[in-house]
């Protein structure tokens, strides 16, 4: 045993040291004089869970932060329409005291709903455009990502007015949308109707001639007095 | 294996080549675009001094003179002194410093520790055994040491033996096998080198006390510096759209456009009115509103700068500067939206601009506003004249009367400017597939317009050379047919006094295609942009026996492909000018598409009823207007415009 545990501290010893001198060989050879011993540096336990809780902590509020920053640039973002108008009307009509004749709150629903046709109307048309648009890069980010909120809304829209219809009386559903339907495309042959009056006023002055058809009117009437 | 270390630069031998490399590579490039930018300025000065117009305004001061000058003096100065020539200036001074340092600290310069056997034996690296040897022997008898003359000084024996040495070394390199390996392992026949790589530091700067700076510097730059750089630049690409304009205003010309009554005119109001609010001027004026920045440019167009003090003068002058770029941005959404009423409307209101012109408030008489010393209130208006064909056909007296201006410097100078004037006439126009006679169905058609270009004071019938007119057909021309066009020199600069940037690079025409069917743009518009403008030199006579009259060329590719089934189709053709009023063209045009197998040759179509004024052309109906004359004979034009008034 003892022959056996003196030889065997023998060897290690003699590892150790031809371990050593290769080492220094290989690695160290221009300092070979230099003696190197391995350095120890003691390391508390909390040092790597500092370490990971400080970066997770950013991680974290980094997160937040930039959830909250888009969330707010969302509620921020412009519709590309203008204020829907109908729809106020018809949810402040609803909520009022003493509550109004059902008639007028289905006057108001179809309103709701003419304009929620006139904007699927647009959007569909303008899709296209839209999307050339944005591939050539004539518009940002945040024009086509309102756009495309705009379409969503639009969807939840009908969705919203289609409930109401049935709250207010069941079965109207289906009827419902072809009325609002018919009243989108009777306003727009209106619109087309009425506005012919002021076009020939809105062309006369524009191409700079509506003073001169004035003047000759009242020279013509002139005239007619004379005689 | 080589023994490698890292070494600092001790010495200060390699950083100032280090600071060197990366100033250089910072200032070539600065200093090439400045100097290319320098010179492209000058050359376009140049250009336009040969211009046909040759600065006839200099002697036209307008109300706004002093104004005007201010502005483009700025903005000449930012031009040659710009932030670009200090950055250059501070950059080469930098350089030279930092030469200064290395010269001054460098004393031997690098011994090259390369070595390469075919270089010292002054051989090629493709020679073969014998070649070296044989080359080897030569040069060991000019450097054998027992061959040297005793008259050498012991200097130049030193060096010769060296010499040889190298040389045996080199050869044996190429021959001896051990060394050969040695060569090939380590590049150099003795084995393995000492390898350093250099850190082009000193090394009190990384390890020393002042180890912080490098630590701040890396952090600085790493951290902070690079990361808002590119956000900076991010942001800065993100908010502007590809032509120019700010993303918030494009925004805005989609929304007006989405939600624009097609039953309602589209009025210059209503364009200035989408202009004036633009991101771009809130930017510059945070504390304008839209609608001030509207009461500005329709005080610029109707010519009220009496009312105007001066700093909003300037003002006005900055926002009226802009506003063609965002003119042209509002073209580009309108024309993707096919909308042919504000595509046109635009670009009347960019005339409106360019010209200081309003034509709503000058009663069919914006004409002769474009000419210097002209005023609305002292036209007679008495006179039934509109075009300034019509005025060169007057009498002296009565365009003196008509114009009430009786100076006659300043008639001569009206006048001289007036005949150069560019009237545009349409000469021919038909779709044209290349490579075929006839438009065969689905393929790419393009329009080629045959355009001549004349000054209002040439009249009478002209006849043109038929075979000019006439195209041949190459192997170039069937590759890139827009060759011819694009050869033709550039259109030069707009005569406009008013407008804040002379020497305008975005001038010409606009050619759009539209559907006579629903009224809408059939293709995106195309400017016009070469075309020679020499016919204005030439007097009448000339103009009526010369046979060498210039015509030019355009031609539009259209998008789609022809329609595939057999039949007509019906378009109209709007050439509108981008600066000048009453300069415009809009014709009727049909595309017969034919069948390939029956090779008739026709010609699509032709028209000369050509109108001035687009205000006429949208009285009249389109239908009525065309002709189909299956036998065209373009060669007479008649430029009298008894027509008019």
């Amino acid at each position: 045993m003892d022959k056996e545990d003196s030889f065997n501290s023998e060897s290690e010893f003699d590892y150790e040291k031809s371990y050593d001198e290769t080492f220094n060989q290989t690695f160290f050879n221009s300092t070979s004089d230099e003696q190197t011993k391995p350095q120890f540096i003691r390391i508390s336990i909390y040092t790597p869970i500092i370490y990971f809780s400080v970066l997770i902590a950013i991680l974290i509020s980094f997160s937040i932060f930039y959830r909250r920053r888009k969330f707010n640039k969302l509620t921020r973002t412009k519709s590309i329409f203008p204020e829907n108008l109908s729809k106020e009307l018809y949810i402040q009509l609803k909520n009022s005291q003493p509550k109004p004749n059902e008639k007028v709150l289905k006057a108001a629903l179809i309103r709701r709903g003419s304009e929620a046709f006139k904007r699927m109307f647009k959007i569909k048309e303008s899709e296209v455009y839209i999307n050339t648009l944005y591939q050539k890069g004539a518009i940002g980010d945040e024009c086509f990502e309102s756009f495309g909120i705009d379409q969503k809304l639009n969807e939840l829209e009908f969705k919203e007015i289609a409930i109401e219809a049935e709250t207010i009386k069941k079965g109207w559903g289906q009827v419902f949308f072809q009325v609002c339907q018919e009243v989108t495309f009777n306003e727009a042959l209106r619109r087309r109707l009425n506005v012919l009056d002021n076009r020939k006023e809105d062309l006369l002055t524009e191409w700079g001639i509506a003073g001169d058809i004035a003047e000759e009117k009242i020279l013509k009437q002139k005239n007619g007095k004379k005689q | 294996m080589g023994d490698s270390r890292y070494a600092y630069d001790e010495n200060a031998q390699v950083w100032p080549y280090f600071v060197l490399s990366i100033l250089i590579v910072i200032t070539i490039p600065l200093f090439y675009s400045y100097i290319a930018n320098f010179f492209a300025g000058s050359q376009r000065a140049k250009e336009d001094d040969k211009d046909y117009i040759k600065k006839k305004f200099d002697n036209y001061k307008t109300p706004i003179d002093k104004n005007l000058k201010k502005f483009e003096s700025g903005a000449k100065k930012s031009k040659v002194f710009s932030r670009k020539f200090f950055v250059l200036c501070v950059l080469i001074v930098l350089i030279s410093a930092v030469v200064q340092y290395a010269v001054s600290t460098s004393g031997g310069g690098f011994s090259s520790g390369g070595f390469d056997p075919f270089e010292i034996l002054d051989i090629s690296s493709s020679a073969t055994e014998k070649e070296i040897k044989s080359h080897y022997r030569k040069l060991s008898l000019k450097f054998h040491p027992d061959k040297i003359s005793r008259d050498t000084s012991e200097a130049d024996k030193k060096e010769l033996e060296s010499r040889f040495v190298l040389i045996n070394k080199a050869y044996k390199a190429l021959t001896d096998e051990v060394t050969r390996a040695n060569y090939e392992k380590y590049g150099h026949p003795d084995g393995p080198q000492q390898v350093t790589h250099g850190i082009a530091l000193p090394k009190w700067f990384v390890e020393g006390q002042y180890s912080w700076i490098l630590t701040l510097f890396y952090a600085a730059s790493f951290v902070l510096l690079l990361p808002i750089s590119v956000s900076l630049w991010w942001n800065n690409v993100k908010s502007y759209t590809k032509a120019g304009i700010h993303v918030d205003t494009a925004a805005n010309f989609v929304s007006k456009l989405m939600n624009n009554n097609p039953a309602e005119v589209v009025k210059i109001n209503t364009i200035l009115k989408w202009i004036s609010e633009s991101k771009e001027f809130q930017l510059l004026y945070p504390n304008d509103s839209a609608e001030n920045f509207y009461f500005l440019i329709q005080d610029y167009i109707n010519r009220n700068f009496l009312e105007i003090n001066s700093k909003d003068l300037d003002k006005t002058l900055r926002i009226v500067s802009m506003v063609p770029i965002l003119i042209d941005g509002l073209i580009e959404i309108a024309a993707t939206f096919r909308s042919n009423d504000i595509v046109s409307k635009a670009i009347e209101t960019n005339k409106c601009i360019i010209q200081a012109v309003n034509p709503t408030v000058s009663k069919k008489y914006h004409h002769f506003l474009q000419l210097p010393y002209v005023e609305l209130d002292k036209i007679d208006k008495k006179i039934e004249c509109y075009t300034l064909e019509k005025f060169f056909n007057l009498a002296d007296f009565e365009q003196k009367n008509f114009l009430n201006i009786q100076d006659d410097n300043k008639f001569q100078e009206i006048i001289e400017i007036g005949k150069k004037f560019p009237i545009i006439k349409l000469i021919s126009a038909e779709f044209k597939v290349p490579g075929e006679k006839i438009v065969t169905p689905s393929s790419h058609a393009h329009l080629v317009l045959k355009i001549l270009i004349k000054s209002p004071a040439q009249k009478g019938q002209i006849i043109l050379n038929k075979e000019s007119l006439i195209e041949e057909e190459t192997l170039e021309s069937l590759k890139n047919p827009f060759k011819i066009v694009s050869e033709q020199p550039p259109i030069p600069p707009t005569n406009a006094p008013f407008f804040p940037i002379k020497n305008r690079q975005h001038n010409g025409w606009y050619c759009s295609l539209i559907l006579q069917r629903d009224n809408k743009l059939s293709d995106l518009p195309a400017r016009i942009t070469n075309l020679s403008f020499q016919n204005l030199n030439k007097d009448n006579k000339q103009f009526l026996n010369d046979g060498n009259l210039i015509v030019g060329t355009f031609k539009l590719q259209l998008q789609a492909t022809t329609p595939p089934t057999i039949g007509e189709y019906h378009f109209r053709c709007n050439l509108k000018s981008l600066d000048y009023f009453g300069n415009d063209l809009d014709f009727p045009i049909k595309m017969k598409v034919e069948d390939p197998a029956t090779l008739e040759t026709q010609k699509t179509i032709f028209s000369d009823d050509e109108d001035e004024d687009e205000e006429e052309n949208e009285d009249d109906s389109d239908f009525e207007q065309e002709q189909d004359t299956e036998e065209s004979d373009f060669t007479d034009i008649n430029t009298d415009t008894e027509d008019e008034g």
